[in-house]
């Protein structure tokens, strides 16, 4: 059964501006749901949605079967990380972890048992008797998710957590993130706009743009076989490079398959490519290459003709910057791929085609 | 959507006037200062020949050097004004309406910084029906001079039955503050981050929860500053105290006033300069104990964080 589910829900703030529209998703208990995105595409809303701090003008949520549209935020059984951590500046971090159990009148030895064992979980013990002004950011951040925690919900919502910790300390928090999700088994909703959070932390990503889902899928799926070009474009750094052309069904120079003929004539070969529908004569698309989809041509494979722009290194790969017919492209290669080539020299370029994208043009959807 | 300011939400605000500029050219630095010096003096001035005459004998007043020293200063009339002036019918000075007055201070202070807080609290963070109408009439109605509404005001009181009571005295004080103080609680809670409210929300805090567990914590400043606004303002008052409160009750600057007004005999300007001073010792006090947190307050309500 699924733990949440938003049915057709809709968001409009002030009457005028659709924020969420019709939105469908279930999630399955213990998954580490992700929702990504551009700023502005409505995914806190969302969250603030479930967590009940906003009111919806339609569709329904549910907990755990529970219609909860209506209900208040502190009977849903969800906890909040807030991107501000929003600690209450007056109270101990050891008071902001109890304040929710004593608001639920929990006896003292509970709270102290439950705290405590909270803060041995977190390691943030000997914080325990400071104020958040006194504390670090990563502190804070501790404390913040301590308050959370403590009170044992079945899901924890976090809203952009990690955006205000510089990156070193970032990267330590989402491996104790996902530490934590694999010991408590709890559903977590994530809200972020950094994709390496995403792709490191999810076991489900829903992308979202202008208030719609783009795509609900795995991390793996999600780079792999975008479903859009909305999607492919958002994934990856550097980004996909997009070719466009036309679809041949009808016999060519190189093969009988299908191929995708690009505006300068370059041929690119797709007979191994898993259409959902037979593509037709001459429909408009774009071809979609991940830059890692390049290598270096084995002897006798073929390959495309390009001129080398300028080259970025980042040490264990290099990225070059290349003209392939009309189009630019980048190719994700190994350092040793560009022994004796310099730039403005041709640098010839096989791609592993089965694995490309193609998308229409005319609908950016993934044929 | 939700992004409060990326600055970390500290304990409370910093409390420092923002640096002085100082003044660099000597001739600018000696006018200024005495330009300063001159309104200083001009403005101590009643003071100090009230506070020389409550020393003075009648004999020694009566000679007309208004801004000479007493040559045998005495508190005689300081004691005729606080314990036996003549006011009205009795001859009871001051400390009768001294009690009166503090009797009308504390449940007036009570009652609006109570309800005007949460009103203030509610408008600012719940959302209530038609609250941003309810917002300019609170705005017009802080505006309403109150000679306008006195008469419905009496109405109102006797016919609650508290009309020539101490306590309609406070009610109507409390009434008449309710406007703008909750205005100023509104606009200092505003400036409370979004984010809490909502975690208090999650938390379990109901609508008290919150008030009294994470706002008020947060608000001693604005708390300080509205007390000194309430304090002086009825501790000053005259009409309401005049118009709502019996004879018995009237509060202090009622009662100073039948001690001034007297129309018949001597007038004791040393005792009537005494009984002013006495009556303006209480709003005095409260501006030289807290004069610093009064400014502090003011910034701290008016800076975000």
């Amino acid at each position: 059964m699924s733990q949440v589910a938003v049915k057709h829900l809709d968001k409009v703030y002030q009457g005028q501006t659709h924020i969420l529209k019709d939105l469908n998703l279930e999630i399955d208990s213990g998954e580490f749901l992700v929702l990504l995105g551009p700023s502005g595409c409505g995914k806190s809303t969302l969250l603030n949605c479930i967590a009940g701090l906003l009111d919806v003008e339609g569709g329904r949520i549910e907990i755990a079967g529970k219609d909860v549209t209506n209900t208040d935020p502190s009977e849903r059984g969800i906890a909040m990380v807030f991107q501000s951590y929003a600690l209450y500046p007056t109270k101990t971090v050891y008071g902001n972890m109890a304040f929710c159990l004593r608001m639920k009148k929990k006896s003292p030895a509970f709270i102290e048992q439950k705290v405590n064992e909270t803060a041995d979980l977190l390691q943030i013990r000997e914080l325990l008797h400071r104020k958040p002004g006194t504390l670090s950011g990563g502190q804070r951040q501790r404390a913040a998710i301590g308050r959370a925690l403590v009170r044992d919900a079945d899901i924890c919502l976090f809203d952009e957590p990690l955006s205000n910790l510089d990156a070193k300390l970032r990267t330590e928090m989402r491996i104790e993130l996902k530490r934590l999700h694999k010991k408590l088994r709890s559903t977590f909703v994530y809200v972020t706009h950094d994709q390496v959070e995403a792709m490191t932390l999810a076991t489900r990503v829903a992308v979202m743009d202008n208030g719609q889902f783009s795509q609900i899928s795995t991390p793996e799926e999600l780079y792999d076989r975008p479903a859009n070009t909305f999607v492919a474009r958002f994934i990856g750094s550097p980004a996909m490079n997009f070719v466009p052309g036309r679809v041949a069904l009808s016999s060519g120079i190189l093969s009988s398959g299908t191929r995708i003929v690009a505006d300068d004539g370059t041929e690119f070969d797709v007979s191994g490519y898993p259409f959902r529908s037979r593509p037709l004569e001459g429909q408009q698309v774009l071809l979609g290459v991940r830059p890692e989809l390049f290598h270096r041509p084995a002897p006798g494979e073929h390959s495309y003709v390009t001129t080398l722009n300028l080259v970025e290194s980042l040490g264990a790969n290099v990225l070059c910057h290349c003209q392939l017919g009309t189009a630019s492209i980048v190719a994700s290669l190994n350092p040793s791929d560009l022994a004796g080539i310099g730039t403005d020299e041709e640098l010839r370029l096989a791609v592993e085609l089965p694995k490309v994208s193609v998308f229409d043009s005319a609908t950016s959807l993934r044929l | 959507m939700f992004k409060t300011s990326s600055r970390p939400i500290l304990a409370l605000p910093p409390l420092a006037l923002p640096n002085r500029i100082p003044l660099k050219n000597p001739g600018t630095k000696t006018v200024t200062f005495l330009i300063l010096v001159f309104f200083a003096v001009l403005f101590a001035l009643p003071l100090y020949v009230m506070i020389i005459t409550s020393l003075k004998s009648m004999d020694e007043i009566r000679l007309g050097h208004i801004f000479a020293l007493p040559s045998h200063p005495s508190l005689e009339a300081w004691d005729v004004a606080w314990n036996r002036a003549a006011s009205g019918f009795t001859n009871t000075g001051l400390k009768s309406g001294f009690w009166n007055s503090v009797l009308i201070l504390v449940p007036s202070l009570a009652m609006s910084v109570a309800i005007s807080s949460i009103c203030g609290y509610a408008l600012a963070f719940w959302k209530v029906r038609v609250g941003n109408l309810l917002l300019s009439l609170l705005l017009v109605c802080a505006f309403i001079p109150f000679p306008i509404i006195m008469y419905p005001l009496i109405k109102i009181t006797a016919f609650l039955g508290i009309y020539n009571t101490s306590f309609g005295v406070s009610v109507v004080h409390t009434i008449l503050a309710l406007p703008i103080l909750t205005m100023i609680f509104r606009n200092f809670f505003s400036s409370i981050p979004a984010d809490l409210i909502k975690a208090a929300r999650i938390d379990g805090g109901r609508f008290l929860g919150t008030f009294f567990h994470v706002v008020l914590p947060l608000s001693p400043n604005i708390m300080i500053v509205v007390a000194i606004m309430q304090i002086t303002g009825i501790w000053n008052d005259f009409l309401v105290g005049l118009t709502f409160g019996n004879v018995q009750g009237y509060p202090m600057t009622v009662n100073l006033n039948n001690i001034t007004q007297t129309q018949t005999g001597v007038r004791v300007y040393n005792v009537y300069m005494a009984a002013a001073l006495l009556t303006a010792i209480p709003p005095l006090v409260i501006y030289f104990l807290s004069g610093k947190l009064f400014i502090r307050g003011i910034t701290a309500g008016a800076l975000k964080g």
